[in-house]
């Protein structure tokens, strides 16, 4: 058995300590790792853009390499379902099994809020993007943040573009999605007409999933409007705008697509009925910073169409960047000291400028209004519309229901 | 008798296991579905009836927990007796209403109600939420933690399928049967069928609520989708998958597709269609389910040991 000298023993406790000191803790640095679930519907109503989400939320990644700084980061994908019940499920499971510190997504509202809880209940930072007024409102906590614009903004950004768009226009007749988010944005775009000089002359209300609009139509011609303004989105709205091509009353009145309406359903629509069409959008892809060039053409490239992305993939994009960019700017994987570094903080990301409210956690970003192109305007099929006016507007202090943001 | 006292045993040991392989929310939600799937047996394999609207007890059941909690923050004492006593109510009434048709139309009207209560909890956003679903359920101080709540979980499941194997055992439950195998011969006897079938709808409506009850809970939320008829049709998959001839077959039905669906999902996303080709195994080849299987299994190696 070798014996251990004096000597011996000092000069290996001394390549020790020096290495304590200065080479292990960077090998602790290196070796920390952050762990991001994104929780995408891959079945279930939004099956359809979930794998967009995917793709989108792998372009942020793939950019910074799986990495945040000196943090490494795993991005693990679990199925929401659509379903509160299935995706708050997953993100237990996937917290507990991944150690997952961070979630980004899923698209619904309803689900969304679901998994806002479990994140607050298990402290894991959760970046949001969807309709609901609530995670940065009357649900709003410390571990929950909004990508998409406030409501507010989004309604104030269409109705000041449509108005500069068509000076004469004084009489607006509202296509409502029935439920919460529906009336919400109906009651904004009520209370905010008459400062552009408009007035809601007529609102019907119908289901979500509605295919049918022959009466709301007939109803909405025969008050005369001087736009269609439609606050539904998806297959409904693409459904709606269809019809009121049909019934002769669009491209004649322009229509208002006015919440995120993008890519996604201008491609469905033929060019002769989205030919006189604003459209509000979280996102569009001609947006004119780096961080959105550099997105698309990474995007294209893996889109098997090479189609340039749409909001879902757009947001999914962002809610991976602000999450990196929390991570970074913490210098650590530690979910409370990421959430303090982009509190207040301002980022350029996907949209411009998105500076963070620290107060409840609503990213205040630009909100897109386009024009849309008629046929010979157009360059090419997947040119839909010129960006005619963007607006970062916040909502205003008195309307937003976040008493209190609480404590981490 | 003795099988039962076994099967028992066996699951209160498998309750234990439990939260050492799965997390302790994860391994409580399927025994509160084990609860809402056992009950359902009582109707579709006891009582030859198949509701595709056992989520409006389950909703109902999970909102009246919820809004105790966020309004009134009332006890748990007071609210799980609550639910079921509203569920028995309410259960009794759509009941009535369904038991008076049969075969498809019995069916179709518990789905139409089912319905109908979910558009209530959709449109009703002041109550419930609606979309969004209802926050802010709070468990009691010393149910927050994980394990303590599943231990309270494990419990009350085994009190809930204790009592039900009870009341499927007694005479009163074994005209259910009768009513099952021969209506006609059921009401020759003397017994009012429509009656009978009432009461074993309103058993399993209690029942159903009162894990929903329990299921609010759980994440803190109530989903809109508590309500909505997947839900319901989820329920019934559960208890065919597991066997609906047996009594426990359900309990294996809801571990089965809570299992499945978490760890297929992981490898493919069009996990689905795996349970659907399953289900649709199971209803060509394997009427009695995996309990079925497990007996013929069973049945293999006893003949096995035999000719050894």
């Amino acid at each position: 058995m070798a014996r251990i000298t004096r000597r011996g023993f000092a000069a290996t406790a001394a390549v020790a300590t020096g290495a304590a000191v200065t080479g292990f803790p960077y090998v602790v640095r290196a070796a920390e790792e952050a762990a991001i679930l994104g929780l995408w519907d891959f079945t279930g109503a939004y099956a359809d853009v979930g794998p967009l989400m995917d793709v989108g939320a792998q372009v942020a990644l793939e950019q910074v390499d799986y990495r945040a700084g000196d943090v490494k980061l795993r991005y693990v994908t679990r199925d929401g379902e659509t379903k509160a019940g299935a995706a708050t499920r997953r993100a237990e499971e996937a917290i507990a099994s991944e150690k997952v510190g961070y979630i980004i997504g899923p698209w619904s509202s309803g689900v969304g809020l679901a998994v806002s809880e479990v994140a607050k209940n298990n402290k894991v930072m959760h970046w949001f993007s969807g309709g609901t007024e609530d995670i940065s409102g009357k649900r709003c906590h410390r571990y929950g943040f909004q990508w998409a614009a406030n409501p507010w903004t989004a309604m104030d950004a269409v109705l000041y573009a449509f108005r500069q768009q068509n000076a004469n226009a004084r009489r607006l007749y509202l296509f409502v999605a029935d439920y919460a988010f529906g009336w919400s944005l109906e009651k904004y775009v009520g209370n905010l007409a008459p400062k552009y000089g408009m007035e809601v002359i007529g609102a019907d209300r119908h289901p979500l999933g509605q295919r049918e609009f022959s009466s709301y139509i007939l109803k909405a011609a025969a008050k005369n409007p001087d736009a269609v303004f439609m606050i539904n989105f998806g297959l409904d709205a693409v459904s709606a705008a269809r019809q009121l091509h049909s019934f002769g009353l669009i491209p004649k009145v322009p229509l208002i697509m006015s919440w995120s309406a993008g890519v996604e359903e201008l491609i469905q629509l033929a060019p002769e009925i989205r030919s006189n069409v604003i459209v509000g959008t979280n996102y569009y892809y001609t947006a004119d910073n780096p961080v959105s060039k550099a997105f698309v053409e990474a995007y294209r490239k893996k889109d098997k169409q090479g189609n340039p992305p749409g909001y879902a993939p757009a947001a999914a994009y962002s809610l991976a960047h602000m999450t990196i960019e929390a991570i970074k700017r913490a210098g650590t994987a530690n979910v409370q000291k990421a959430i303090q570094s982009i509190e207040g903080a301002e980022v350029e990301g996907l949209v411009g400028t998105i500076k963070v409210q620290a107060s409840n956690h609503q990213s205040i970003r630009p909100y897109f209004v386009l024009k849309t192109k008629t046929p010979k305007e157009s360059q090419g099929p997947l040119d839909f519309g010129t960006i005619i006016h963007t607006s970062s507007t916040p909502q205003p202090k008195e309307l937003n229901e976040c008493a209190d943001i609480g404590k981490l | 008798m003795r099988r039962d006292r076994y099967s028992f045993l066996l699951l209160a040991v498998l309750a234990i296991v439990a939260p050492l392989v799965l997390r302790p929310v994860i391994a409580a939600e399927i025994l509160i579905f084990a609860i809402v799937a056992v009950a359902n047996n009582i109707i579709l394999g006891y009582t030859g009836l198949l509701s595709f609207g056992q989520a409006t007890f389950f909703g109902v059941g999970a909102y009246i927990s919820g809004l105790m909690i966020v309004h009134w923050d009332a006890p748990l004492w007071l609210i799980l007796p609550t639910a079921v006593a509203a569920n028995v109510l309410l259960a009794g009434v759509i009941g009535y209403l369904c038991v008076q048709r049969i075969g498809l139309y019995f069916i179709m009207l518990t789905f139409a109600f089912n319905q109908m209560f979910y558009f209530i909890a959709y449109s009703w956003t002041t109550l419930t939420g609606g979309e969004d679903g209802l926050p802010g359920v709070q468990r009691p101080e010393w149910l927050r933690d994980d394990l303590a709540f599943y231990t309270f979980v494990a419990v009350l499941a085994l009190i809930c399928l204790a009592l039900m194997k009870r009341i499927v055992d007694s005479p009163w439950g074994r005209l259910f049967q009768a009513v099952r195998d021969n209506p006609d011969r059921a009401a020759a006897t003397g017994h009012n069928v429509r009656l009978i079938k009432l009461t074993s709808f309103v058993v399993a409506g209690a029942f159903t609520g009162f894990a929903g009850a329990v299921y609010a809970l759980l994440y803190g939320i109530v989903p809109v989708d508590a309500i909505y008829w997947l839900r319901s049709g989820d329920i019934v998959f559960m208890t065919l998958i597991g066997g609906s001839g047996n009594f426990f077959g359900p309990v294996i039905g809801a571990v089965f597709f809570i299992w499945l669906s978490e760890t297929v999902s992981l490898f493919w996303n069009r996990w689905p269609m795996i349970l659907g080709i399953v289900f649709a195994l199971v209803v060509l080849f394997l009427r009695g389910g995996i309990v079925e299987v497990l007996a013929r299994i069973a049945g293999v190696m006893r003949r096995r040991r035999d000719a050894g």
